[in-house]
């Protein structure tokens, strides 16, 4: 026995060693990205661990660019309400069809699981978009993303753990479907919906193909869409007619800079939001 | 393109299927609480940003004449001459699954850890009091428990093989170029290069098509052939 502690022992100490280094690799990355668009002598070489000369001139350029400007309230537009919006609907779809005396319950399960494995492919996408007047519109950021079965499978089983005797006491009240979805439903569901809020969020904020290749206006380019461009190189060209930015000439910390404005809303919420998330996703997984 | 695609999803497939489990395996051995939550939420943050951020970050990371591991590797003495690593053919898959595996890794283990926090803790108990340690515990409680979902999860991705096993899109957009194309061109950006970029509609929708069929074949197959072996399947 005693030779069995002392191996746990050393264990939990190699366990422990790893995992910190783990997360210390997951987290350098970032930590490089801040410090360098932070840093002054970026033209001369990045710096490792700590900024050699501090300067917010990177940001000051990024936040008085237009199109940056312009693209960032795109981006918060398009989360919001495709937040709101596919939220609902899928909490919709969700309560109608874990009811099991919906007529063809079965064949409408059956019909909105086909496109998780089978797709019509991207030029068929393209023309239908076309033909709904969907390309080069706001829309486009959002009615695509309305329905998805990944969110509708969380909240069904997400609603089976209320039992039905709610709902049969508040029908004896006068309730009508609305007012039990409303009043009973959602509340007792709220940890899905702050789940299926936090992908939904991630998934609009991140989002870049649609507007890369669904819309022309720039007007509708959003954040990640120039951050395609920026990364991919060339639009950082733009940002150095700004007269600071010129006379600074540090392409590379403007890149990063822009980056980290794209990604610090992300970060922000997203410690709040995980204690939702966890049991959200495991719920909806394991009994999906 | 169908070479590179396979490829890399087969890379992937090979890689990325066991260390989600293992970090699970290692977080669930973790008694400090705090630890073992500050540990989790950082391996989460990843997956929430996107591959065009991880993109850019990579460009500057591997930068042939500034990049952090090119200083270091040059440091070591271990290369003599600065490596262009997204640009070379050789490196270009490793980087796509190691950059995958960075980014997912902590993400794919929530399921685990999830499947873990379902094992009756009697099953451990019965097992300590029968003087199993933790490495015995884990082979036989732990390690039989997570092979269900480890074949579910495998199952689902059969089905994106022709996908190259889900994110490659993002990956071979956002660090492709004309000189790795060879290695980086996927089916997904050559069916968005000729259709879109070049408008080929028809073509390119028959290529898609293709994709779509064999990757719901593949899907089909590997479903059957873990019924057969293993009693496990998704349908």
């Amino acid at each position: 026995m005693a030779g069995h502690a002392r191996s746990e022992r050393s264990g939990d100490v190699a366990i422990y060693a790893a995992l910190t280094a783990f997360c210390l690799a997951v987290l350098y990355p970032f930590f490089y990205t801040v410090i360098n668009s932070l840093n002054a002598n970026l033209p001369f070489g990045p710096a490792f661990l700590w900024p050699t000369r501090w300067t917010l001139t990177n940001y000051r350029v990024v936040f008085r660019d237009p199109s940056l400007a312009g693209a960032f309230s795109v981006t918060v537009a398009r989360t919001l309400v495709g937040v709101v919006l596919v939220t609902c609907n899928c909490a919709m779809a969700g309560f109608a069809l874990r009811k099991k005396r919906l007529t063809f319950r079965k064949l409408y399960l059956a019909i909105l699981l086909i496109p998780v494995f089978f797709q019509g492919g991207l030029i068929p996408t393209y023309l239908n978009y076309r033909r709904l007047g969907l390309l080069d519109s706001f829309l486009v950021f959002i009615i695509p993303q309305l329905f998805a079965f990944f969110y509708l499978v969380i909240f069904m089983s997400g609603f089976d753990d209320i039992p039905d005797s709610l709902e049969e006491s508040a029908k004896m009240d006068g309730a009508g479907y609305f007012r039990i979805f409303v009043r009973i439903y959602l509340p007792l569901a709220l940890p899905i919906l702050a789940t299926i809020s936090l992908f939904e969020g991630v998934a609009q904020w991140n989002s870049w193909f649609d507007s890369v290749y669904f819309t022309n206006s720039p007007g509708l380019m959003t954040l990640p869409a120039l951050l395609v461009r920026v990364v991919k190189g060339g639009e950082v060209e733009d940002f150095l007619r700004d007269p600071e930015a010129y006379q600074m000439q540090n392409p590379e910390g403007l890149k990063l800079a822009t980056m980290v404005v794209a990604v610090l809303p992300i970060t922000l919420a997203y410690p709040f939001l995980q204690r939702y998330f966890v049991k959200g996703l495991t719920l909806g997984s394991l009994k999906g | 393109m169908l070479r590179n695609t396979v490829a890399i999803a087969l890379l992937k497939l090979a890689f990325l299927s066991l260390p989600p489990m293992i970090l699970a395996i290692l977080l669930n051995e973790i008694r400090v609480m705090a630890f073992k939550r500050i540990s989790q939420t950082i391996s989460y943050l990843p997956h929430f940003i996107s591959w065009v951020v991880i993109g850019g970050i990579i460009y500057d990371l591997l930068n042939p004449s500034r990049g952090l591991l090119n200083k270091l590797l040059l440091g070591a003495g271990i290369i003599e001459a600065p490596i262009d690593f997204i640009s070379t053919d050789l490196y270009f898959w490793p980087l796509i699954v190691l950059s995958h595996l960075w980014k997912e890794v902590g993400w794919a283990s929530i399921l685990y850890l999830a499947v873990i926090a379902t094992i009756d803790p009697n099953l451990f108990e019965a097992a300590e009091i029968d003087g199993a340690g933790r490495r015995a515990k884990t082979r036989w409680i732990t390690w039989p428990h997570l092979t269900g979902i480890f074949m579910i999860l495998f199952i689902l991705h059969s089905g994106k093989i022709m996908s190259g096993y889900g994110d490659t899109f993002d990956q071979a957009y956002v660090l492709g170029n004309v000189s790795n194309r060879g290695v980086s061109d996927i089916l997904d950006t050559y069916v968005l290069r000729i259709g879109l970029e070049n408008l080929r509609f028809s073509f390119a929708t028959a290529v898609n098509l293709f994709k779509s069929i064999l990757n719901l074949g593949l899907l089909l197959t590997a479903n059957y052939l873990s019924k057969r072996l293993t009693e496990k399947s998704l349908f």
